[in-house]
């Protein structure tokens, strides 16, 4: 069922500050996107990553979680402004949530947004930070481990996958 | 005898006893024949043999210098008879061309008729224009000169014996010095008695004697005749002549008659000049046989007349050997004269075996002395005759001299065949020389004389190594650009590489433009100039183009040439320039916009609706085919364009008008048709400039969905996906204070998607489907 188009544009890595943030440095940003692979890109624009933000948003609405700001934290992550080990902080300081929920929340974004891509997201992570999270070099990263999609209670599992993407 | 079989044995001694019946006449030749007959044990006595032998030869010797003699007689009276008094009133002659000329006159009343209705009829070669000289001058001059034709015949006959008789001053007594001159009797020297020395005696002194003698003899009979029937040919050709004048004035006919008749009549009337000539050197021999210091005799020569061989032979060289020549310096092929003397060549050789000696003296020489006839009979000899090649270049000049208009340019067009003719010849020199030594072997073969000389000028230019200052001295040399020569001297340049003639590119470039003083008037050589350069890619700015484009619009075939190199890339660098080129028309030329927009359209900058109305409007419009092939191109990559452009042409907004949302809104209605039918690549060929229209991004906001947009930007060219960014800040048409519009009547789309159709919308959809190929 298609989403509604204010929710696409609020939950989308892509469009989330366009909006409410004019002064936003577009350039640089666009510059970051141009570089990134296409699968990366795509999955900044893609209305499956809004939905599944959305879906988040509802999951944790008892924790205030806003989508805007998970939608934020995942563009940054994909263009390497983030590093990946420490998504669970930011998620814990930007959302005000405690570690636990952030460390959850992060998992879920791995496992299920990220699965399809991880690997050109760790090579992108690895050339900016040199490290990968869970490992003491570079050859061995280690990430949140994925989470089946099943263990988000309020969607009942309707997760959808991204490798099946068309 | 162990190893002599007998079969030897028999010819052996018949050989033997042959040559001692065969010895020589005087009393030193029968007293060796005697001991030779001794020793075989025949019993003859020796005087009686000798003067036997003696007998037949001193017969068959005076019969042949009897003959020499009276041919050489019958010879000299023919020619003095011929050259004093067998041209002017010959009453025969007279009067017989007096029949023929009237009977003549009354054909040019026919060639007028002829003339006038071929003229009429526009009959090919008998209009009074046509042909070189025009008919009408032929007819006139024809029907003026038929009257003189006797006196001029008579004249060059005159003329042609005039030089006969310089040479007969010198040939006092022809019969009397070569009766003389080849009396051989008394050449053996006695004193040897040996078999050997015997046997080379009668070989050299008696058989070769009469040999020779023959040789002379028929060489002296066939000039005898030849000299008889030259005069009464010559008759006959006066007689004829006014058939000839005649036949000059009908071009179908000019061949058959007036070019044989001159063919014949100068291979008669000069033949005999040459001839003398030879006959003369022959006669200096003769009369000097005595002051030829004698080769010393003994050991091989013993009994031998050395100097007598060396005086035999070069005699007969001169006699044979100016038969030969003097035919070919007179007589092109195929005549008359060729015929008989290929006749009497024949018989000579046939019935005289010295024929043969003189082509072994010569054998080393023979092929050589061909060429060199060869190459007399078409260049003639210096400072003396012309020769064939001369002849033609002559008769250029003539026709072109009186040929009016029709001719102009004859002689040098004749000069270029002669040179390319003598080209072929020294490409032949040229093969077999190593490459290093070319270049010097054409520079010397430039002072050859005449013909020759240019055309190796010529082959020079070919090969690429000639100057710019070669080129002014040419220009100098042929009397301007624009003379044929010259035309051909720059067609071999640019055979080579034009741009070697040039220290740089730069020089190139500026000679081209005129900017260097001494080669502003060069116009034939700036022209193709500007065309090498555009072949190179060397014209890069559109000052240039235009001035190359004025040098050469005078010839369209080069202007034709020159456009078709031009690539308009390298005049307009960049894609903006071009881009701002074509929208603003600011070239000013039909020529380059077209081929610029040829450009462009292939390499996909033809990219907004301004540029496409620009462009179909320099190729003519959208029904030309240049038109369509735009059109079809910008389809491949951006067809929203089109869609944009008939919009905006339907409904009368021109491009610089800004679309109202309606109109917007029916274009993303066709957008959004392609949404609906996964059309998504072609959506995203839209140029980022359309996407960034805030009216635009209204229209997307208004119709699409989140998903919609998402699969949009799935793979969306960066352009776009920057143009879009600001889609969420886009304000909607009813907050900007846009009348509410009202509700259309919505369309479901076979997928399912729904969007704001109106039928008309529809309508013109299926139209641009048909266009776009997507229905039939």
């Amino acid at each position: 069922m298609p989403q509604d188009l204010q929710k696409y544009f609020q939950f989308s890595p892509f469009f989330v500050d366009s909006a409410s943030m004019p002064d936003l440095d577009w350039e640089r940003l666009q510059n970051k996107i141009d570089q990134l692979p296409p699968t990366l890109a795509n999955l900044l624009t893609s209305n499956k990553t809004s939905e599944f933000i959305g879906t988040l948003a509802q999951k944790y609405i008892q924790l205030s979680v806003r989508g805007s700001d998970i939608a934020r934290i995942i563009r940054d992550v994909i263009l390497s402004d983030v590093y990946i080990g420490d998504m669970p902080a930011q998620i814990s300081s930007k959302l005000g949530v405690e570690q636990n929920t952030a460390v959850e929340t992060a998992r879920a974004v791995v496992s299920q947004l990220f699965a399809p891509v991880i690997e050109e997201i760790k090579k992108l992570q690895l050339q900016k930070f040199g490290k990968l999270p869970g490992s003491s070099t570079s050859q061995q990263p280690s990430i949140p481990r994925p989470v089946p999609g099943a263990e988000l209670p309020e969607t009942g599992g309707n997760i959808i996958d991204l490798r099946n993407q068309k | 005898m162990r190893g002599i079989s007998t079969k030897k044995l028999i010819p052996f001694l018949a050989v033997v006893i042959l040559l001692a019946v065969l010895v020589f006449p005087h009393p030193a030749k029968a007293t060796v024949a005697g001991d030779i007959a001794d020793f075989l044990g025949f019993n003859f006595s020796s005087g009686t043999l000798g003067a036997i032998v003696n007998g037949i030869t001193t017969l068959i010797l005076t019969f042949v210098k009897t003959a020499i003699s009276f041919f050489a007689d019958l010879f000299d009276k023919f020619i003095r008879w011929q050259t004093d008094n067998a041209i002017y009133g010959v009453v025969v002659v007279d009067q017989s061309w007096t029949i023929i000329r009237n009977f003549v006159n009354m054909f040019f009343i026919l060639i007028l008729i002829i003339m006038a209705f071929g003229t009429i009829f526009d009959i090919p070669n008998y209009g009074w224009k046509s042909g070189q000289p025009p008919m009408i001058v032929s007819f006139l001059i024809s029907a003026l000169l038929v009257n003189f034709s006797l006196t001029i015949g008579q004249y060059i006959i005159a003329v042609a014996n005039g030089l006969s008789g310089v040479f007969l001053k010198q040939i006092v007594d022809v019969s009397g010095t070569f009766a003389q001159g080849f009396n051989i009797v008394g050449t053996a020297t006695s004193g040897s008695t040996d078999l050997i020395s015997g046997v080379t005696k009668i070989i050299i002194t008696e058989i070769f004697a009469i040999i020779f003698l023959s040789v002379v003899m028929l060489a002296f009979a066939a000039a005898a005749i030849f000299s008889l029937v030259r005069i009464f040919v010559l008759w006959f050709l006066l007689i004829i002549s006014p058939i000839a004048w005649l036949g000059y004035s009908l071009p179908n006919l000019r061949g058959q008659t007036w070019s044989e008749w001159w063919k014949q009549f100068f291979c008669w009337c000069f033949f005999l000049p040459y001839y003398l000539f030879f006959v003369m050197f022959a006669v200096i021999f003769v009369k000097n046989r005595g002051t030829i210091p004698p080769i010393p005799s003994g050991g091989a020569t013993a009994g031998m007349a050395g100097t007598d061989f060396l005086f035999y032979a070069l005699s007969l060289i001169f006699l044979i050997g100016g038969l030969v020549i003097a035919r070919k310096m007179a007589c092109a092929s195929g005549t008359g004269i060729k015929t008989v003397f290929g006749k009497i060549e024949g018989g000579v050789r046939k019935y005289a075996p010295g024929a043969s000696y003189v082509r072994a003296i010569g054998a080393g020489a023979k092929e050589g002395l061909k060429a060199k006839g060869e190459q007399i009979q078409e260049k003639g000899i210096p400072g003396i005759i012309g020769g064939a090649q001369a002849e033609r270049l002559r008769q250029a000049k003539w026709t072109e001299r009186f040929g009016f208009g029709a001719a102009r340019g004859e002689a040098e067009r004749v000069k270029l065949a002669e040179i390319e003719k003598e080209s072929t010849k020294l490409k032949q020199e040229l093969q077999g020389k190593p490459a290093e030594e070319q270049k010097d072997f054409l520079h010397d073969a430039q002072s050859r004389r005449g013909v020759a000389g240019e055309a190796a000028l010529f082959e020079y230019v070919k090969q690429g190594y000639s100057t710019l200052d070669d080129y002014k001295e040419a220009v100098k040399k042929y009397g301007g650009e624009n003379s044929a020569l010259m035309r051909q001297y720059l067609e071999n340049i640019k055979q080579a590489k034009l741009s070697d003639l040039f220290q740089s590119p730069d020089q190139e470039l500026r000679i081209a433009r005129g900017q260097v003083e001494d080669t502003r008037d060069l116009i034939n050589l700036r022209r193709e100039l500007y065309k090498d350069l555009a072949k190179r890619n060397q014209i890069s700015d559109v000052p240039v183009y235009k001035e190359a484009k004025q040098l050469l619009s005078s010839i369209p075939a080069e202007l034709k040439s020159f456009l078709d190199s031009i690539k308009p890339e390298y005049i307009v660098g960049t894609k903006e320039a071009r881009q701002d080129a074509i929208r603003d028309r600011t070239l000013g030329d039909p020529d380059l916009e077209r081929k610029l927009v040829e450009f462009m359209k292939d390499k996909k900058e033809i990219n907004d609706v301004q540029l496409r109305q620009e462009a179909l409007a320099i190729v003519g419009g959208k029904n030309t085919i240049e038109g369509r092939n735009v059109i079809n191109e910008i389809n491949k990559f951006n067809p929203v364009i089109n869609i944009e452009a008939d919009l905006r042409e339907e409904r009368g907004i021109s491009v610089d008008q800004p679309l109202s949302a309606d109109n917007r809104k029916r274009i993303i209605g066709e957008i959004a048709d392609k949404i609906s039918e996964k059309e998504f690549a072609g959506l995203r060929k839209m140029s980022g400039k359309f996407w960034e229209d805030e009216k635009t991004q209204q229209a997307v906001r208004q119709t699409f969905d989140g998903d919609d947009i998402a699969q949009l930007l799935e793979n969306a060219p960066k352009e776009m996906k920057r143009a879009l960014k600001d889609l969420p800040r886009a304000t909607k048409p009813s907050e900007a204070g846009a009348a509410p519009q009202k509700e259309e009547p919505r369309i479901i789309i076979p997928s399912g998607v729904t969007t704001g159709r109106t039928e008309e919308t529809q309508k013109s959809r299926e139209e641009i489907l048909r266009e776009l190929g997507k229905i039939p």
